[in-house]
């Protein structure tokens, strides 16, 4: 069976396609949602309205491992859990919901952790990215101080492997 | 012995005594046959001498003086004190060279040291011991003032039968002139010469030339004065294993005295019978180039006395004015005894040894046994004498009757180009069965053409030497216009340096199997052949090697122990064995340390490998080697191992010229460290002068693997760092899309670890304190 177009540009770009596995989480996650709009009906409207960035960035999130939407998500979440403890503190009840809702901070902590970890999604990969870079160019360094170091002791013949070279000779039993 | 000083011809002490060859024999072509000529009258001779000698009187008219006189011993020593005892005076306007006079004497004093001992007066010749290729001067010893001694000095081109001069040593012969030191002088000019030196055996020779006539010698005289001697003499040569081979009446002399005795002339300076004259000589050896008759037996002398016998009963040489072709000719047509004799009448006394000395056939001449038993009355062994058999008709040759096989094999041999076509092309077959009534080598002719030939242009060169063989079996080799016997293809190769038609022919004698041949067909093989062949053999295994050290000149060598050698690099030193070689190198290093101009030649090889007798035969194969570094580490191997075996002390001009010499050697090590830290120990080896340890150095087998090892180690490091760096290289070149999605992972890592904390804690927070 082909790889999907999805896999295969995953793999020309370094990344690792997404295993069957992680299906099961994206069901779970269906599941868990569906038991909170089950159980909780206050609960539901308030992380679907709060976590509508995160809903947003997984419709356009192509990536096989879905690290912008993991990344926004969890922050996302972490910014609606505040609101949602609350909730749940205060009767778990729509007009509560309301309260939070009505409140213009609240939507700015909501979908501000959103935003916050859509920059940390942004700059921080690309500090990682500069700081591996400065790793390899030392190893790299590194690297051709030991060959120059071959090269000072065994000759510029070291580095060529196809070239035959001459060694002393052992004379046979008539040496003196 | 009054008498016969009497009979025999007033000699003049300056006069010429000797057959002078008429040119130098190596010059031209040496195998047009034997350059012998006769003597030179005693007029030619004081005009050579004072073209030689630039007319001074001390050289051309100073009578002998007698050793016993004051003044002169005064004079001597006088001279003796003006020279430094180590310096060697050369005249101020060297005299340029003349083959024809090769050695000069001096113009005015002069003294050339023998070693330690002997002071050879350049500018005394004494003529009287001249022989026809050496010249003979007056030699003082620095101690012994009693006797008189003289010098023989000759070319070095052909050295003395070393042999003897090691063998005889100083204990000396009863009745034979005897050596008391030898060795390589620088004589006049620069040129280097052998210089042997003897006592003076007496004041006149018997015959000072082949033309001398004197009224004959009676029997019982010439017995007792002449046969009883030579038999002593011989005897105790013969007991040493050595022949004479220069007997001849010029080389014999009168011991002064009353009751003076023959004393025979000296035998060394030149190799075996190389200056007889044909008249003395047997057919056989008569026919060889003077280099070519080898050591020959007993026999050889015993027919060159049995010709002096002749002539001292004749009171003249009957075969006098003849060239040496016609003298061969003679004797092979008329037998030795009819030409020696002619019709003279023999008294039964003299019948028998005239006949059993002068015999043709070896097997049929005396022996020393013979002599002995004739000289003290007693009946000598019966020999039965062959006479050759003659053809009924005769075998025309280019326009010339042949009437034996020996005299039609020597012609063949002396016109090599016309006579290939005559055995080739016309039935001699057919004339062996039915003039020569010779069923055996008509079969043995037949069976030879039919014979598979060499496929090369000497096949037919091959077929007539063989057929000479057959036609002559008592005879010597002929091939392709050069004759000799066995044990002269040794001095032989003395000439083949010179000459590349030699070479070619001496090459093809012992590839084509020439000499066993002619050895298989002796049925009785004489005793001087028997390590002939085996040598020769040794000789093929050389010849078809190929480079340094092998090849003709490694023949030369190996069959002329003592020869110096003859490399341009180290001739003028006269080396003639190891140990004065290397000597010789470390002088020349002193003076001329940069060995990039030294010719490492094949004579430099050859010598050295020759006198290894077979040791360094992998350092021979180094030297041959297209590699510089490895043809020079070849070199320094030989030498060491030179130095090893002589048991030389240090040789420093050598080792520090060495040094440098060997810069190239060190880069077939590859690991810099090691080849700094070698070539530190080389240096240190270098000032003590030790080849050995220099060598030991270089050859150090730990070393060596940890070297070659350790390089594939690094190169296989290398390649390991080389792909890690292609790999790391290529990981550049898209880095960010490699670790852009790893700080994304990192990212969302991160994030949903924190965000699993932060659940946690806040449920627990909120919540928790409901249950705990």
């Amino acid at each position: 069976m082909a790889k999907s177009s999805k896999d295969s540009s995953a793999v020309n770009k370094g990344e690792k396609p997404l295993k069957k596995g992680k299906k099961v989480y994206r069901f779970l996650g269906w599941a868990m949602m569906l038991s909170l709009v089950v159980f909780s009906p206050a609960s539901a409207p308030l992380f679907m309205i709060g976590m509508l960035p995160s809903i947003v960035t997984a419709i356009f999130d192509r990536k096989p491992r879905k690290t912008a939407l993991q990344t926004i998500a969890c922050a996302n979440f972490c910014g609606v859990m505040v609101y949602a403890v609350e909730l749940w503190k205060n009767g778990n009840n729509t007009e509560h919901l309301g309260a939070i809702l009505q409140n213009h901070l609240n939507w700015v902590i909501m979908y501000g952790s959103a935003l916050m970890g859509l920059m940390a999604y942004i700059v921080v990969p690309i500090i990682i990215a500069l700081l591996l870079d400065a790793k390899t160019s030392i190893e790299s360094s590194d690297l051709k101080r030991q060959m120059q170091a071959l090269r000072d002791e065994w000759g510029s013949e070291v580095a060529d492997e196809t070239l035959e070279v001459q060694f002393m000779p052992l004379i046979g039993p008539e040496k003196p | 012995m009054g008498a016969i000083m009497s009979m025999l011809p007033a000699s003049d002490t300056l006069s010429a005594t000797t057959n002078t060859l008429a040119g130098n024999p190596l010059a031209g072509n040496p195998l047009a046959g034997n350059p012998m000529t006769g003597a030179p009258s005693d007029q030619s001779m004081q005009d050579a001498n004072a073209a030689m000698v630039g007319m001074n009187p001390l050289s051309l008219n100073s009578p002998k003086a007698d050793p016993h006189d004051d003044a002169w011993l005064a004079e001597e020593a006088a001279l003796l004190a003006q020279v430094d005892a180590s310096a060697i005076e050369k005249t101020a306007n060297a005299e340029e060279f003349n083959p024809a006079n090769f050695v000069l004497a001096a113009s005015r004093p002069t003294v050339v040291n023998l070693k330690k001992n002997f002071r050879i007066l350049a500018h005394r010749p004494l003529p009287q011991f001249d022989t026809p290729s050496a010249k003979a001067f007056e030699a003082l010893h620095v101690r012994d003032r009693e006797r008189a001694y003289y010098a023989l000095i000759s070319d070095t081109r052909l050295p003395p039968r070393l042999n003897m001069l090691f063998g005889l040593g100083n204990q000396g012969v009863q009745g034979l002139v005897c050596p008391r030191d030898w060795g390589v002088v620088e004589w006049l000019g620069g040129r280097l010469c052998y210089a042997i030196v003897m006592e003076q055996p007496g004041s006149r020779r018997l015959m000072r030339d082949l033309s001398d006539t004197f009224a004959p010698i009676s029997d019982k005289m010439v017995s007792r004065t002449l046969l009883a001697p030579a038999f002593a003499m011989l005897s105790a040569l013969a007991a040493r294993g050595y022949t004479h081979r220069a007997l001849r009446l010029s080389n014999m002399f009168l011991s002064e005295g009353h009751d003076s005795t023959v004393v025979f002339g000296e035998c060394y300076s030149k190799p075996a019978a190389y200056d007889q004259p044909a008249v003395f000589e047997p057919v056989e050896s008569a026919l060889c180039h003077p280099l070519g008759r080898g050591e020959g037996g007993i026999g050889d002398d015993i027919y060159a006395l049995g010709v002096c016998l002749a002539i001292l009963l004749n009171g003249y040489n009957p075969l006098n004015g003849l060239s040496a072709e016609q003298i061969i000719d003679r004797k092979l047509t008329m037998g030795s005894l009819n030409a020696m004799m002619g019709n003279a009448r023999i008294s039964p006394m003299m019948m028998e040894p005239l006949k059993g000395m002068l015999a043709d056939s070896h097997k049929s001449r005396w022996s020393l046994r013979d002599l002995d038993n004739w000289l003290n009355g007693r009946q000598s062994l019966s020999h039965t004498s062959v006479s050759r058999p003659k053809a009924a008709r005769a075998f025309q040759f280019l326009g010339e009757p042949y009437l034996s096989l020996p005299h039609l094999a020597s012609a063949l041999g002396r016109n090599w180009a016309p006579a290939v076509e005559e055995v080739v092309k016309k039935p001699m077959a057919l004339w062996l069965r039915r003039s020569m009534n010779d069923e055996e080598k008509a079969e043995s002719f037949e069976k030879l053409m039919m014979q598979p030939k060499f496929d090369d242009a000497t096949g037919n060169d091959v077929i007539l030497s063989r057929a000479c063989n057959i036609f002559y079996p008592d005879g010597p080799i002929f091939y392709k216009g050069m004759t000799f016997l066995p044990d002269g293809l040794k001095n032989l190769l003395l000439l083949s340096h010179e000459d590349i038609t030699i070479t070619t022919a001496i090459h093809d004698v012992i590839e084509k199997r020439i000499l066993s041949y002619w050895m298989a067909r002796q049925g009785h093989l004489p005793l001087q052949y028997t390590n002939t062949l085996e040598s020769i053999n040794g000789w093929r295994k050389f010849l078809n090697t190929h480079g340094l050290g092998f090849g003709i000149e490694r023949c030369l060598y190996e069959a002329n122990p003592g020869m110096l050698c003859l490399s341009p690099l180290v001739f003028r030193y006269a080396a003639t064995d190891l140990s004065s070689l290397m000597k010789v190198l470390d002088e020349i290093a002193a003076n001329q340390p940069d060995l990039t101009q030294w010719q490492w030649d094949t004579h430099l090889a050859g010598f050295i490998l020759a006198n290894l007798q077979n040791n360094g035969l992998g350092f021979a194969k180094m030297i041959n080697l297209e590699d510089p570094a490895q043809k020079r580490l070849g070199w320094l191997g030989l030498l060491a191992l030179v130095q090893q075996k002589k048991r030389l002390g240090g040789l420093p001009n050598l080792a520090a010229a060495l040094y440098p010499w060997l810069a190239p050697i060190l880069d077939l090590y590859h690991s810099r460290s090691r080849q700094s830290r070698i070539r530190e120990e080389l240096e240190k080896a270098a000032k003590s002068g030790s080849l050995v340890s220099m060598m030991a150095i270089l050859q150090n087998y730990v070393e060596i693997l940890n070297d070659k090892n350790g390089f594939y180690r690094a190169r296989y490091e290398y390649t390991m760092l080389k792909v890690k760096q292609d790999e790391m290289a290529m990981n550049n070149q898209k880095k960010m899309e490699y670790n852009l999605p790893i700080g994304q992972n990192i990212v969302a890592f991160v994030a949903g670890a924190t965000a699993a904390t932060f659940l946690v804690g806040v449920v627990y927070k909120e919540f928790a304190w409901r249950f705990f």
